[in-house]
Parts: C-alpha cells; structure tokens; sequence
C-alpha cells in the first residue's frame, strides 16, 4: 500500500509538474522555415540585430533568402535599364523606354514579370542611379511610379549634381524616407562609390562608364578585396573584356556579371571560353569562379 | 403549401491531439486546415454517412490538446473569411500592422504558447493563423537592440566577443 502510495503521489507529481512534457519551443528551436518566415516580417536593421543575437539566429538570417537589402535600377542614356540585387546585376537593352513616359516603364516592369519579382524579394532599399543628365528618372511620374512599385523601406540616391534640385524635390515629395544621397559631377569616381557602404549592390554601370577608368585602376579595387566587383563588357569591345577576364582570374573573384548583345552572343562565348550558365540573350550570365582563380 | 424542411445539423469532424484528448469540430470550421480538409477528401469522409459517434478521429501527432483547442478557436473566429489566393498575398505589401484586432488579443499569449501555435498552424497548414503568429513575433523583434532581444526570447548569447566584434563590423554601417 506504502509503494502503491508513493508511486501514485510520483506520478501525480510528474504529471502535475509536466516533466513528462517536450522542452518548450523557443525562437532558436523553431523550424528553420518559421523562423524565415517570422523574419521575413522584418527590415533590413531589426533583421541584423537578429542576426547578432545567436549563431543560430545569424544562420537563420542569412537563409532568409526571400529578403533583399536593396535593389539598385539605373537607367543610362539610351534604353538600357540596369537591376542589381545581392551583388549581382543585369542589364537589360531596348527596352522601348521613351523618355518622359511612366508608362514605357510600367510595360516595361510588367513585361519581364519584374513587379512580381520585386514583391517577392520584399526589397528594403532602393537605390535609383542615373548616369549622367538622364531625362527618364527626372520625370516625376516616372519617379514616383518607380518608387510606389516596390516594397522598399528606404531611398538611395546616386545622380548627376547638375539634377540635384529636382531629383530632391521630387523624392521629398515621397513618402519613403531617403537613406542616401550621393551626387557626382560627370560620372562617380569608383573608388568613391566603393566607399559607400551598400556598395556590395551598385552597379558599375554600363560599358560608357567603365571606360572612364582604366584596367589598372578597376584592378587596384579588386586587389583591395573587392570579391564581388562587377565587370560588365561589351563584345564590341573585345579587348577591354579579355583584359576584364584577365583581371577576374588574377584577382580570384568570386563572381562577375558579364553582358551581352544577342549579335555577339555566340562570338562572346568562344571568344571567352565561359561556361554558358543562363540561356537568355538580354539577361546576364554569371560565371562563379573556382576560388582557385581557374574557369 | 407546406413542405417539411429536414433540419440538418452541421456535419462534425473528430479530431484527436498527441495527448489524446479527442475535438469535435464542424466540418466547416475545419476547412481551413489545407492538411486535415485534404485528409477528409483523400478519405472520402465527406460522403461516409456516419454518426459521429462512430467516426473515425483524424489523428494529429504533432499538436497537443491546448494548442489544438486554439487552433480550432481561431478557426471558428475566422470561418467566414474569404479564401486566401496566395499569388496576391505575395504581391501585397509586407506589412505586420494589419493584425486583426480579435488576432491581436487572442495572441497575446505566453511565447511558449505562440511558438506551440506556430508549429501547428505549419503542420495543419493554416496560412492565416501562420501569418497573424509569425507577425507578432516579429512585432516583438521589431526596434529592439540585440540584447533586448536576447532578454525577451531568453537567448544565450554563444559569440565569442571576437565574434561579435567582427559582427559589429560587418553591422556598422546600418546601426543607429
């Protein structure tokens, strides 16, 4: 009766007190998936002071892949539009912008699914660069159009000085707060750019801009352990893109976006001898390179 | 003319938790749930002319009885929402102050009971009670420093201070 007693008085007392109950979940034991999910939820600073929590909230932070810090869009002279996200890019050429015109570019965003596509990556900053005295972006619909598109949370700017006032005026007339404005007076000098710290995402931009600088200078920035520098190239102007390869291997780069016109195409590709990595013409190919430097 | 109206009444689901407490649930109610309303039609229980007496109980070895008690709670709540499409949930902005009201209270819950939520709602497949959870976890996160955050979710700091600093670093440019 005694046993009997004590057992019962154990049991109740167990069960009481739960011990017979899994650990409680918590943040750090939640499924990976949840966990994105919850930081999904969140911008870009509370997502990194997450990530200085715990090592197993920094690892669910950085694979919370459907979070894009900022998402750069430049638009040169001509029709090319320029998109970068995590330090990659792609141009995209005749894209039948008009001048003036919002609409060209909402058909624009609609045709390639890019809205869409913006939604989804949930972009926190968006960094609208222009080259030169680029008449597209001063247009305010335009403008406003680009920014009202995409879920972002804050505003970069990068522009040519001599459009300063009415770049500002029309984005103070946004609702975005504007984390950055960065002015040059004919094209940004590199190494500047490279300062600015989410210079990871921008995009050194078009082929007219890189010519501005020499190969020696673009191979000082990558010495300096600039792994993700983007080269972009034009087959017309194969020299400068064999000496571009030739500093991509020297400088065992992690990556390098590479554009090319649909007529070079098949120039482009025996002319480098690169892996084919993606089958679109006016999108981009994306060589990752062994760290060994070797294709 | 009068005709005999047959009353019927709504049909009911059982549900049973890991601690084997048994629910009844009405069939509308429940539909919500994409794993068990998938269950009910892969089953055929929809055209079983049952009692529900003599129902077989849909087992749900992930959920114990309290969290599923909840979950059938919210579902009642929100039985005569519209369904969701999905693509335009993805095109909506992300936003975590659209919290309904009646959300907002009743998941104003100790964190164990949030995160026990969060899982059954995954594993019963219930995007709404997902999201409204998910949301409000992040609500907490939401401007607080890394040791606020430490404080609140009970988190052990394990990065070496070298760690940190190079966090810190690699941070700095975004912190306040």
């Amino acid at each position: 009766v005694v046993n009997t007693t004590i057992y019962y008085l154990l049991f109740v007392t167990i069960k009481e007190n739960n011990f017979f109950q899994p650990p409680h979940v918590t943040l750090e034991t939640l499924p990976k998936e949840n966990v994105s999910q919850i930081l999904s939820n969140l911008g870009r600073k509370d997502r990194k002071r997450v990530r200085r929590c715990s090592k197993s909230l920094r690892e669910a932070v950085q694979q919370s892949d459907l979070s894009v810090e900022l998402i750069t869009i430049g638009f040169d002279e001509g029709h090319s539009i320029f998109v970068g996200v995590k330090g990659y890019y792609t141009h995209f050429g005749r894209t039948q912008l008009k001048r003036n015109d919002a609409q060209s570019f909402q058909n624009w965003l609609n045709a390639m699914k890019m809205r869409y596509f913006f939604r989804r990556l949930k972009c926190d900053g968006l960094c609208i660069q222009t080259e030169g005295m680029t008449t597209l972006v001063v247009d305010e619909p335009l403008f406003k159009l680009m920014t009202e598109q995409f879920d972002f949370k804050e505003l970069h700017l990068v522009f040519d000085s001599r459009l300063q006032p009415s770049v500002i005026s029309f984005a103070q007339r946004l609702k975005k707060p504007i984390q950055s404005i960065t002015t040059y007076e004919c094209a940004p000098d590199p190494l500047e750019i490279f300062e600015l710290p989410w210079a990871s995402s921008l995009i050194i931009n078009h082929f007219e801009m890189w010519e501005a600088y020499t190969d020696q200078q673009v191979l000082e920035l990558a010495k300096q352990g600039r792994r993700d520098l983007q080269l972009p190239a034009d087959l017309s102007h194969t020299a400068t893109l064999q000496s571009l390869i030739e500093i991509v291997h020297s400088c065992r780069m992690r990556c390098v976006s590479i554009t090319v016109e649909p007529d070079y195409y098949h120039r482009f590709l025996s002319s480098i001898d690169l892996k084919e990595q993606g089958n679109q013409f006016w999108t981009y190919q994306t060589q990752v390179l062994p760290k060994s430097g070797s294709t | 003319f009068l005709f005999p109206i047959k009353m019927t009444s709504p049909r009911m689901i059982k549900l049973t938790s890991n601690d084997d407490k048994t629910f009844e649930v009405e069939r509308d109610v429940i539909k919500q749930s994409v794993t068990v309303n998938t269950l009910i039609t892969d089953l055929n229980m929809d055209d079983e002319d049952v009692s529900v007496e003599n129902q077989m109980a849909i087992p749900l070895p992930n959920v114990d009885a309290a969290t599923l008690e909840m979950v059938i709670t919210w579902c009642k709540q929100h039985r005569e929402d519209p369904p969701r499409n999905e693509e335009e949930e993805e095109k909506k902005e992300k936003r975590t102050d659209d919290i309904p009201e009646w959300d907002k209270t009743f998941l104003d819950v100790e964190q164990s009971v949030l995160f026990a939520l969060i899982l059954a709602a995954n594993y019963m497949d219930i995007k709404g009670l997902l999201d409204n959870c998910c949301k409000t976890v992040a609500n907490m996160i939401k401007g607080k420093t890394p040791d606020e955050i430490r404080k609140h979710f009970n988190i052990k700091n394990d990065f070496t201070p070298e760690e940190e600093e190079q966090i810190r670093k690699e941070n700095a440019w975004c912190e306040d």
